[in-house]
């Protein structure tokens, strides 16, 4: 009976409402402004162009990653921390229709970080190194809105990964910690795998989260792997996520807290 | 009969352990239904299947006609609920914490919110944040978002946990006015007998699960029943005695207004009252009182006992300790 687009609006009041959020988006910006001065004054870059700064701070959207995975993480556990699950859900609203809105203002909240990161960094760059300058031959406009693209899919899968957690379990410092730790230490490990010749490792979703190899060039982990293969592996581990997430957000009882 | 809410056969098993067991029972619009029971009985898992919180094994609950299983969102639509204390979004303000709730529905105008935070007088807080807000102002904000919607039937549970004598009694007015102006019922579960006593219409007592007895309160004993009632004398013990004689000499006792003046079990406590099961008249007492000083005996005090839900709720529960 109610409307998605409703829960979508009460979802993002939940999440903007919070200093936190705030605080997260202030340290982008501020990160963005540290990084332009260290480039400009501290260390010799030799940048001076917009378009390099911006593809420099395409690392920054590391900061972005744990931002979401923390909003993500702490969506459906922090009602159950906060004893309001029980209001939320005694709604004529499916279970399942709480679960979707929670999923897209996450998404949503994925889609401002990055958003915002992207704005910061134009504007940082061409107000501290202009528009006028040489240029290398790699980088322009487009490379830097791909590296965007590239960065959106590992932060969504991430994300998603986080949620499900957070649904499973119904504790976000779990959901968060977990999802983060995997994901800095799973490369390294599937890296080393991958060296020793364990090819069932691309069967594993961090396997398969940079997709840069395909577009840029440069080796896949395994051998044989193709764009093909890796976007299918996260779109069934996507559905697999999101079923999971379903099957304990919907399915199972709210008990005594 | 009407009946809002109608539970048939309702179960639930925790792996292989009944935790509520085949309850039937229905409340009617406009009462106040009470659910007492002791710690750890079923009120809570059952109040939570009737808002869908906890899903129910065997069984069917169905409000002003939609099935909870079935037709979850429409029976929603007419239950507003507290289930244990009600918490809030601290970090938004009680206006937010009532517009997150308002748009969960489908037809709620701007003006409810407004009506529904004049009516728990809480203008002059709505806009701060709620962390800000006493317990006594969050349980207000609670009976806000649960009649936002206009429910047919609200449902609390433990209403009155952590609330002072003055917020108590401020709600069980409120609550009374809401059945009984609006023709709302209303459930509460409670384990504080004499809340439930004076909230209450009837109440449904439980235990182990299982529905032992359904009490109603409105209902005063009828002159045929016999009440206790306490006589305050100088010496109970000859008090008993001359009674008791009195008795078996005349055979048949009779009042001032000529009724039959049966007499009860008779009873002595302390070494200052005596109580005596009779007839619920006024003639009865005068008379029994008349008997006692006609005897010499001084009597200091006269007052009847009657029955609180608590000897009820013990008589009924008494025995079944161990199921």
């Amino acid at each position: 009976m109610s409307s998605l687009i409703r829960l979508v609006q009460n979802e993002q009041m939940k999440i903007y409402g919070r200093v936190r959020t705030w605080m997260m988006l202030g340290l982008l910006v501020l990160a963005v402004l540290f990084m332009a001065v260290l480039m400009k004054y501290v260390l010799d870059t030799g940048i001076d162009h917009v378009v390099g700064f911006m593809s420099l701070t395409t690392s920054l959207s590391g900061l972005a990653f744990i931002f979401a995975v923390i909003v993500a993480g702490d969506s459906v556990a922090s009602e159950f921390s906060w004893g309001t699950i029980k209001l939320l859900l005694i709604r004529p609203a499916s279970r399942s229709k709480i679960l979707w809105a929670k999923y897209i203002a996450v998404l949503l909240f994925i889609a401002a970080l990055l958003l915002l990161l992207f704005i910061a960094s134009y504007f940082a760059g061409l107000i501290f190194f202009g528009a006028g300058g040489a240029l290398p031959e790699e980088m322009s406009f487009l490379s830097v809105v791909r590296a965007y693209g590239f960065q959106a899919v590992e932060i969504v899968m991430a994300s998603t990964l986080a949620f499900m957690i957070s649904a499973v379990f119904r504790s976000s410092s779990l959901a968060i910690g977990l999802s983060i730790f995997l994901m800095f230490t799973a490369s390294t490990a599937i890296a080393i795998l991958a060296r020793f010749g364990y090819g069932w490792v691309k069967f594993i979703l961090f396997a398969n989260t940079d997709l840069t190899p395909y577009f840029l060039g440069g080796q896949p982990l395994v051998q044989g792997m193709t764009l093909g293969f890796s976007v299918t592996m996260l779109a069934l581990y996507w559905i697999v996520f999101m079923f999971v997430s379903w099957l304990a957000f919907a399915k199972r009882d709210v008990a005594g807290s | 009969m009407e009946k809002i809410v109608e539970l048939k056969g309702v179960t639930k098993r925790i792996s292989g352990k009944t935790i509520v067991d085949g309850l039937t029972f229905a409340v009617r619009p406009g009462e106040v239904f009470g659910f007492l029971g002791p710690n750890g009985a079923g009120k809570t898992t059952t109040i939570r299947m009737m808002v869908g919180l906890i899903s129910m094994t065997e069984g069917e609950i169905v409000i002003a006609g939609h099935s909870v299983k079935r037709e979850f969102e429409q029976a929603m639509r007419q239950v507003g609920a507290i289930v244990e204390n009600p918490e809030f979004y601290g970090f938004m303000t009680g206006y937010q914490n009532l517009l997150h709730y308002a748009r969960m529905y489908p037809d709620i105008p701007g003006e409810r919110i407004d009506e529904v935070v004049a009516l728990v007088h809480l203008e002059n807080r709505i806009h701060d944040k709620v962390k800000t807000y006493s317990l006594g102002m969050r349980q207000r904000l609670g009976v806000a978002q649960a009649i936002l919607h206009r429910p047919s039937v609200l449902v609390l549970d433990e209403p009155t946990n952590g609330l002072d004598p003055e917020g108590i009694r401020e709600l069980r007015d409120y609550l009374r006015h809401l059945a009984v102006a609006e023709g709302l019922a209303v459930i509460v579960s409670s384990h504080l007998l004499s809340e439930m006593e004076l909230m209450c219409d009837r109440v449904a007592i439980i235990q182990n699960g299982r529905l032992l007895d359904v009490r109603s309160f409105k209902e005063r004993p009828g002159e045929a029943e016999l009440v206790d009632v306490c006589f305050e004398v100088d010496m109970p013990g000859e008090a008993s005695e001359r009674l008791q004689q009195l008795r078996q000499a005349a055979g048949e006792l009779r009042d001032g207004g000529g009724g039959v003046l049966e007499i009860g079990e008779i009873r002595t406590e302390g070494s200052g009252s005596m109580i005596v099961a009779l007839p619920n008249r006024r003639e009865a007492i005068a008379r029994v009182n008349a008997l006692l000083v006609e005897g010499g005996l001084q009597v200091s005090g006269i007052r009847t006992l009657t029955k609180t839900l608590e000897d009820q709720f013990l008589e009924v529960t008494r025995g079944n300790r161990i199921v």
